[in-house]
């Protein structure tokens, strides 16, 4: 739980201003009372990561098991019902996420709540020496990616 | 189109769309004002929340009792432009490749 993880606490005792949380919302969404317990503190804001906007999607670029794709979504439910400070942030480059999934997405967040989907904070895909690094490593070519990746969306519809 | 604090809080998603998250609420709160002074009156108790993150400040304004649904209206105001926009966007930038 979230007290065994004591930054949270220990960021109470100063006077800054603001602790960004950054998640993908999988525990979140998997066990509420991690919200419950995130609601207590007032200068928390939550920043959730949505990976995909459809399961199949989430499986391909998490690895993760498609039934895992609803747990953002609840975790963002549980943070409105809680009154906590968030926002969605999505990776909707048009090179990685089809125009069409990328619809689905917003259409679905807004079904859970048209502001959480009109604040949407949409992400482009960045060459950061890191980015190229891994994206070798996972047998991508950085360079065809950077250049024509708008094929990779295109072809998934 | 919505009015008063409504087209507020339009305008401030619509600014953050364009400006991404490199600027402040304040930035995007003053250039917003530029663009539409008359939305000032009903910007007062904004300025507090400009050293934020404009997604923060925009969330943390959703939480205000006094602004949720002046928010709510312009987010379904907001929601067809952002969808119209990204997709005219996109096609721009296809035809371009090819």
């Amino acid at each position: 739980m979230i007290n065994q993880a004591p930054g949270l606490e220990e960021f109470e005792q100063t006077d800054l201003s603001l602790f960004i949380l950054e998640t993908n919302g999988i525990l979140l969404g998997n066990d509420r009372s991690y919200v419950r317990e995130i609601s207590r503190f007032e200068r928390v804001h939550i920043r959730v990561s949505l990976k995909a906007g459809r399961p199949e999607t989430f499986t391909q670029r998490t690895g993760a098991v498609p039934e895992a794709f609803e747990l953002p979504f609840k975790a963002i439910e549980a943070l409105l019902d809680h009154g906590v400070s968030f926002h969605v942030a999505a990776m909707t480059d048009p090179r990685l996420m089809s125009e069409n999934e990328r619809k689905e997405l917003i259409e679905r967040l807004a079904e859970i709540d048209p502001f959480v989907a009109a604040n949407l904070e949409e992400e482009i895909c960045d060459p950061y020496e890191t980015t190229i690094v891994r994206m070798a490593a996972y047998g991508l070519d950085p360079v065809k990616f950077f250049t024509r990746g708008i094929e990779f969306a295109e072809r998934e519809g | 189109m919505p009015k008063g604090k409504a087209r507020l809080v339009l305008e401030l998603l619509r600014e953050s769309e364009e400006e991404g998250e490199d600027i402040s609420f304040g930035e995007v709160l003053a250039s917003v004002l530029t663009k539409a002074p008359e939305l000032a009156q009903h910007a007062r108790d904004l300025w507090k929340l400009s050293p934020l993150p404009p997604r923060v400040a925009l969330a943390l304004l959703y939480l205000s009792p006094e602004w949720r649904p002046y928010a709510r209206v312009a987010a379904h105001e907001f929601l067809a432009y952002l969808v119209d926009l990204k997709e005219k966007g996109c096609q721009v930038e296809a035809k371009e490749r090819v």
